[in-house]
């Protein structure tokens, strides 16, 4: 795919991008693979059962990055009334017919964000941070199921 | 008293609106992504007919850019707003044609003012020189792009006679993924690239057909009328005739 921008930055040469001239123009345009992964795992505020979903807040690429993608997975904060999409379809994010599984998951993104719903969680990813330095304290963190209820819980 | 007449008595003889909305979703299987564009009214009824009938999971895409829409009444503009009463998403043609780039979209249809043997068809100018046309065509309406892309293709016109159904259209707007072409006379299939009759409507000769087309066929069987089920769900779906519009 043909890229605007990238001139003169050693992410080309450093990432193998390759350029080619214009047809039209003559310039040299950046030109990129394709990225096809084969699952986009999304987290979004709500979905309904037929896994239409909404994203509310910042989007990012999340749509963009399911729809390269030959399967998409979301987790929702709430499973809510198909009805609920009916009445404002503008505001849904990706169609039903595209989503292969929604996993009603309140919390889902913790310990990061979400939009409306929480903020991230910094103790949990300092503590993570801090014990993460060593793969003992990696394993040790990710085995303590007690310090993760703990933390969910000190949420609220 | 009661009011209401038995449909099936109080409805006329299956016509060949019906027949060709009919033969239109008998080629679309359940489950499928379909498409149709701007000015298709008998695609329109023909999806909504399949959803009905044995595709109640067809995913029905438009030009409008709803998502299965469950019209309360079928507008005769096939982007009209009416295609857009209860769909729970928008996805407009931009992302239909990324669907389509990406191996997404299942059936496509599309029509052309002339449309030859190898499902070729030309909505863009007759005449030897595309820069000074006998006449100036509508246009492609983005068939170049979803011909070849979408995994099959379905044809259907109004007109079938040899002006229409020629031997080599005289400009290639689009070519592509066409599996059958459904006209008033008869059904083609596609078969190694070339279309061949499948069936011929009820009432209509082989000769009839041949006289028509623009190039040599074989005989075919009769095109299986609507089925009571078909015209039941046909009605339902399409009450006011929208189907005829065509024609």
């Amino acid at each position: 795919m043909p890229l605007a921008g990238m001139a003169g930055s050693d992410l080309l040469t450093a990432s193998g991008f390759r350029s080619v001239a214009d047809p039209y123009s003559g310039r040299e345009v950046v030109v990129i693979p394709a990225i096809r992964p084969d699952v986009a795992l999304l987290h979004v505020q709500e979905a309904d059962e037929d896994g239409n979903l909404r994203i509310q807040g910042a989007p990012y690429e999340d749509v963009l990055l399911a729809k390269a993608s030959s399967r998409i997975i979301a987790t929702a904060e709430r499973i809510v009334p198909r009805e609920s999409f009916l009445e404002e379809p503008e505001r849904t994010a990706l169609p039903g017919f595209l989503v292969d599984m929604v996993v009603e998951a309140p919390k889902g993104a913790w310990p990061t964000s979400c939009a409306y719903e929480y903020e991230y969680d910094s103790g949990y990813l300092t503590a993570y941070a801090s014990a993460a330095r060593t793969q003992e304290g990696f394993e040790r963190f990710m085995n303590s199921r007690a310090l993760k209820v703990e933390v969910l819980a000190g949420h609220g | 008293m009661q009011a209401t007449a038995d449909p099936a008595i109080a409805r006329p003889p299956a016509g060949v609106a019906d027949l060709m909305a009919a033969c239109l979703a008998r080629c679309l299987r359940d489950g499928e992504r379909a498409f149709h564009g701007v000015a298709s009214p008998l695609p329109m009824v023909a999806i909504l007919l399949a959803k009905r009938t044995h595709a109640p999971n067809l995913v029905y895409l438009n030009t409008g850019g709803s998502v299965d829409p469950q019209p309360t009444r079928l507008p005769v503009s096939t982007s009209d707003p009416a295609l857009f009463e209860r769909t729970p998403a928008l996805f407009e043609l931009i992302d239909v044609f990324d669907l389509a780039a990406r191996g997404g979209l299942d059936v496509v249809f599309h029509s052309g003012i002339q449309i030859d043997r190898r499902g070729r068809i030309n909505l863009s100018a007759l005449g030897d020189d595309y820069r000074r046309p006998k006449v100036r065509l509508p246009g492609g309406a983005g068939s170049a792009h979803l011909m070849p892309l979408a995994k099959r293709v379905v044809l259907w016109r109004t007109r079938h006679d040899r002006q229409t159904f020629v031997e080599s259209v005289s400009f290639v707007t689009a070519q592509g993924n066409v599996d059958r072409v459904v006209t008033p006379l008869c059904v083609f299939k596609r078969v190694d690239g070339l279309l061949e009759l499948e069936s011929i409507h009820s009432g209509v000769t082989f000769e009839q057909v041949q006289e028509a087309t623009g190039w040599p066929l074989n005989p075919a069987p009769e095109t299986p009328l609507p089925s009571e089920l078909e015209l039941d769900a046909l009605y339902a779906v399409d009450p006011e005739r929208v189907r005829d519009v065509e024609f």
